[in-house]
């Protein structure tokens, strides 16, 4: 697929276009900087963009507000933003529009290749992506009489990759159980939750996600 | 060691060498004279106070000593105009005030700044004049040799010896004048280097330093509190800022690498070796990245040492030849901050780094002035010039870094050079 880069480090940008090219993807524009960002992203629309959150000039979250932007005029344009720390408000405004197509990761993921290019592949397809430090950040911020309490500890390990953007056999598969309790333990989040229970594929963690956030 | 010299006596803008080889003459004889004037009526002002004191034990005195204490302030303050104009630093005293007031001074013999400024009277009326006497006659000296040639002919004969050798022909008159030439450089020098020591005396005498109100010390001290911490945090984001682009970076970078070495190992393990040794260096350049930062926050060579002989040794050990020159006007002020130090070593330390690595000079030129208000930097080579700012050169780094402290950063650097890099850190006091 045609991928954008936007980072500025030089040698994190290099190391993602050998990573890239070398799985077989096209580079179709590299950036390393906010205000070009958006002009890139609007003109090459990529099957995929790899944008880090703080770029020059003002070093702040140039990449993500050019997301943002660039996602309000080309809705669902997959993007995968990386970040140094994990911002719970950086999530919160991603997801604010739509979580289809948008990945959060922490930079460090980019050592962890196999899951990197599967994130990538995910959020292209029009999937989630959303870091395990952010889902448990919003996890943790419920307390007290909060109905996450009420969920086994299964129930929250079940939720927290769900809301990560897993499918079901990933989430299985990363438990070490059957898929059939995976589905048993969804149902019974989302009685608990009083969530739409009909809902499935990325509509499911969109409503796990606004669930989170609310 | 006379190529720097000469290159930059070569570059220097026509005002710029001017005002180095008059610049300081002018004003100093003014002042000079001046003195000479002051001190003089000083003479009379102090006979005045010695009797209006002796007054005072039959009473009468008091009377007068009111009006004797205000002329006294008037020519002090006068005086410390003057002061404050020569050595570009402002120069105040502090009176005890009515009520504490210190917009309306008191006036008394009871005042430490009134005491002092008795003493100053004194010095000035006595060793102030013979200074300024000195002064004078090296310039008539000067002036009597180089007007030879318009006067020795009409000079009697019997008092042709005016000067030290006998002037009584055209060659000697000229010769005189060419003597006259060297005579009246030595004594510009004089004059500057006595008006300087005279200013210096005076500001060590004139300023009684003030007994502020509590109030208003609190107001003061939590105010430059505030911009301390205001500096501290910028500090604090700009070595947050370094890591981020360093080290860190640097590890994410060697990481990724990694996480494509394990594929290659499955699907092209030939590639292998090579992404190693990649990887490897990149490693090491996020550790050399590092060092530097931990060096950066606090250099151990400024505590042993001091910022001039640590900057003496940074100069000593660069590849190009580079000359300093260092001016330090802040003798009397307290030591900079720590923070300010490290952050002048540091700008000089990078742009030193970036004349060795890429501006192919043969010589270099650090500047360094350290005033009681800030420091400034001033480093320039003869190299190929075109230093950007982007090019990895360090620059951004030294930007981001005196900018912490709210100084200035300019680099000049046309294609062909030279480049010059000038800094000014404010010392926050």
């Amino acid at each position: 697929m045609r991928i954008l880069i936007a980072e500025d480090n030089a040698l994190l940008r290099e190391g993602l276009v050998l990573l890239l090219a070398g799985e077989g993807h096209e580079i179709c524009a590299t950036v390393d900087n906010g205000t070009d960002l958006l002009p890139a992203l609007l003109e090459h629309r990529p099957d995929a963009a790899v944008v880090d959150v703080r770029l020059p000039p003002s070093f702040r979250d140039e990449g993500l507000r050019a997301v943002v932007e660039a996602r309000r005029q080309i809705p669902e344009l997959p993007v995968l933003v990386l970040s140094q720390y994990v911002e719970r408000a950086y999530a919160g405004e991603l997801l604010a529009q739509s979580a289809s197509g948008v990945g959060y990761l922490l930079k460090d993921r980019v050592g962890n290749t196999e899951e990197f290019l599967e994130a990538l592949d995910r959020i292209a397809a029009g999937g989630t992506a959303m870091d395990p430090e952010v889902i448990s950040q919003l996890m943790i911020r419920r307390a007290g009489d909060d109905p996450l309490s009420t969920l086994t500890q299964r129930e929250r390990e079940v939720l927290a990759l769900m809301a990560e953007g897993q499918s079901n056999p990933v989430i299985a598969k990363s438990l070490f159980i059957a898929e059939s309790s995976v589905n048993k333990h969804i149902g019974s989040i989302f009685t608990k939750l009083d969530l739409p229970t009909s809902a499935s594929g990325h509509r499911r963690v969109l409503a796990v996600l606004t669930y989170l956030r609310a | 060691m006379s190529l720097p010299l000469f290159t930059t006596l070569r570059r220097m803008p026509a005002r710029e060498l001017s005002r180095r080889l008059f610049g300081r003459f002018p004003q100093a004889i003014g002042y000079v004279v001046l003195c000479l004037g002051t001190g003089l009526a000083g003479l009379g002002l102090f006979y005045l106070l010695v009797v209006t004191l002796a007054l005072c034990l039959v009473g009468t005195g008091f009377l007068l000593l009111p009006l004797v204490l205000r002329l006294l302030r008037r020519v002090a303050e006068f005086h410390r105009r003057r002061v404050s104009r020569i050595l570009g630093t402002e120069v105040v005293t502090h009176y005890r005030g009515v009520d504490g007031d210190t917009r309306r001074p008191r006036l008394s013999m009871g005042d430490p700044a009134v005491r002092k400024d008795i003493v100053w009277l004194l010095a000035h009326s006595i060793l102030g004049t013979t200074l300024c006497v000195a002064a004078i006659s090296a310039c008539g000296g000067a002036v009597n040799w180089l007007s030879a040639p318009l006067w020795w002919r009409l000079a009697p004969r019997e008092r042709d010896a005016v000067i030290i050798i006998t002037v009584d022909s055209w060659p000697k008159a000229i010769g005189a004048m060419f003597v006259g030439v060297v005579y009246a450089a030595v004594a510009a020098g004089i004059v500057v280097a006595l008006a300087r020591v005279h200013a210096l005396g005076s500001r060590k005498v004139l300023v009684t330093r003030a007994r502020v109100p509590l109030e208003q010390r609190v107001q003061e001290l939590s105010v430059t509190r505030a911009e301390a911490l205001d500096a501290h945090d910028a500090e604090l984001r700009r070595i947050e800022r370094d890591l981020h682009d360093g080290a860190q970076a640097g590890i994410v970078a060697v990481s990724l690498r990694l996480g494509m070495i394990k594929r290659a190992l499955k699907a092209r393990p030939d590639q292998v070796p090579e992404m190693v040794d990649a990887t490897q260096q990149l490693a090491q350049q996020a550790l050399e990245s590092l060092r530097q930062l931990v060096r950066g926050i606090y250099p151990p060579v400024l505590i042993d040492r001091g910022l001039i002989d640590a900057v003496r040794a940074l100069t000593a050990l660069n590849e190009v030849p580079t000359s300093i020159d260092i001016e330090d006007d802040a003798a009397a002020a307290p030591r900079a901050p720590a923070a300010v130090e490290a952050a002048a070593y540091f700008v000089v330390s990078e742009a030193l780094t970036n004349v060795a690595k890429h501006s192919g000079a043969d010589s270099a030129l650090v500047r360094l002035r350290i005033g009681a208000r800030s420091i400034s930097i001033h480093v320039e080579d003869d190299g190929r010039g075109g230093a950007s700012e982007h090019a990895g050169s360090g620059i951004m780094g030294v930007r981001r870094r005196v900018a912490a402290f709210d100084g200035t950063t300019e680099l000049v650097s046309p294609p062909g050079g030279p480049t010059v890099l000038r800094v000014e850190i404010p010392c926050g006091s």
